[in-house]
């Protein structure tokens, strides 16, 4: 399920800083707010960058096991 | 032209060159039945022997088209290709389920495109055979499986190009009810790109070849990166500004507040509060001196109407051997005992005689001599409040 929730993050989090982007934007915010946002935004962009740059192999093959649960194996292409 | 008849049990490779087929009068189609009419010959680089065709005719429908026919009309009527159940794909899938085999093109070009586009994604592979016996079964049970195990994000399932034999797993309707139910959003890769099979139409979004799959599925981080950093950009540049403004703002201000405007400033309003403190002390004052007088008066009336005060200036309070007040000469008869009370002490007596007129006190000469007094200090409290404010 972690993997399920990092996917989600990155939509949140994108979406989060388009948020901030927009209402930085379109808003008249009180310059303490608008530091607080921004700062908030710097964070974003570095935790989504980071989600981007991760890059171990990560092909595996899905077993399922006799009682019903699943399993992972490396997964090494035949033929090349 | 190239193809190949086939029956149950044997297969013709076929030439059909364009001296010939010019007037054909009709799209040959996979799996369309057809008669053919030409010479047997042997193309001598492989030592096949060939059919060159010089007439080919439509027969009738071929079965298995008419098949596929029959259950694509099935299934349109039953909803399954309706584009409200299709669901969007995933802008940033973590895992990718890949159903397929695990020794064909197909899975090499997936697993090359999303590594490529897309590496922090995970690609899960369940490998299935993709065609023959048994073939349509095991793919449909690998969409369940995915669907169980719930950690992929979007489903490639498909294989390489092959002929409508080779496809035909996907037009089979264990796999169309497969991919309808599925939990996961499924794409189809049936390199096959003139005709749809039955996946492509019920799979949420179809791809004409295994590798066009990884790409709708999977975004370009590098666009992503892009995006990212333009937003970053964005933000930046507003805020960058909005301090600009603010120093600006800073730096009026701090010309506004030259030394001696606010001299001038704190002169006047030094003025206003020391006027404002006088008036309030007059305020004060005069407010203690009438609350003072006023207090003396009803301190001297309360004590005026203290029944203790009364007796203290001679009068008793009688009260008859049932315990009460004795207001008048009537309530008593000859001989009746009742009590007096004084300021000090009390005396128990006896009615002598009864007189029923009130001609002792009349002339007022026996009056206790603050009585007067005290009506006088009464009467003059009541002009008292105006001489207090």
């Amino acid at each position: 399920m972690s993997a399920k929730k990092k996917e989600q993050d990155f939509a949140q989090v994108v979406g989060r800083l388009e948020e901030i982007v927009n209402s930085l934007e379109d808003e008249q915010l009180p310059l303490e707010r608008s530091i607080e946002l921004f700062n908030e935004g710097v964070e974003l962009a570095l935790v989504a960058r980071g989600k981007l740059e991760k890059g171990e192999d990560k092909v595996q093959k899905l077993i399922e096991k006799l009682g019903g649960g699943f399993e992972l194996e490396g997964f090494k292409e035949s033929g090349e | 032209m190239y193809f190949s008849l086939k029956d149950d049990s044997s297969s013709l490779r076929c030439v059909f060159f364009k001296q010939n087929n010019f007037r054909l009068g009709f799209e040959p189609e996979s799996g369309m039945k057809v008669l053919g009419f030409g010479e047997l010959s042997v193309y001598e680089p492989s030592g096949q022997y060939q059919l060159k065709v010089v007439r080919l005719k439509p027969f009738g429908v071929g079965e298995l088209q008419l098949a596929f026919e029959q259950l694509k009309q099935r299934l349109a009527d039953e909803g399954l290709f309706d584009p409200e159940h299709k669901r969007e794909l995933p802008a940033f899938p973590a895992t990718v389920g890949v159903i397929t085999s695990d020794t064909g093109a197909a899975v090499r070009d997936i697993i090359s495109v999303i590594s490529r586009r897309c590496p922090p994604a995970r690609v899960v592979l369940y490998p299935v055979r993709v065609q023959g016996e048994g073939a349509a079964g095991e793919i449909a049970r690998a969409i369940e499986s995915f669907g169980r195990w719930g950690e992929a994000d979007v489903l490639i399932v498909g294989r390489g190009g092959g002929s409508i034999e080779d496809l035909w797993a996907f037009n089979e309707e264990v796999v169309a009810r497969a991919i309808y139910n599925s939990a996961v959003p499924v794409v189809s890769a049936v390199g096959h790109e003139t005709d749809y099979t039955i996946a492509d139409l019920v799979a949420d979004m179809r791809a004409p070849t295994p590798s066009a799959a990884a790409e709708l599925v999977v975004p370009e981080v590098a666009e992503l990166a892009a995006g990212i950093n333009a937003l970053a950009e964005r933000m930046t540049r507003i805020v960058r500004d909005d301090l600009e403004r603010a120093w600006q703002k800073v730096d009026s201000c701090e010309r506004g507040l030259s030394p001696h405007r606010l001299a001038a400033r704190l002169g006047e309003q030094g003025r206003q509060l020391s006027s404002l403190v006088r008036m309030m002390a007059t305020c004060v004052n005069a407010n203690l001196a009438a609350n003072a007088s006023r207090w003396n008066a009803m301190r001297r009336e309360l004590s005026a109407l203290n029944p203790a005060a009364v007796m203290e200036r001679g009068f008793a309070v009688a009260r008859g051997s049932d315990g009460a007040l004795v207001r008048g000469a009537g309530q008593l008869s000859q001989g009746d005992s009742l009590e007096l009370l004084l300021a000090e002490g009390r005396l128990d007596c006896r009615v002598e005689k009864v007189h029923l007129d009130t001609t002792s006190l009349a002339s007022g000469n026996d009056l206790p001599p603050r009585f007067n007094h005290t009506q006088h200090t009464r009467h003059t409290r009541q002009h008292k409040p105006g001489v207090g404010e």
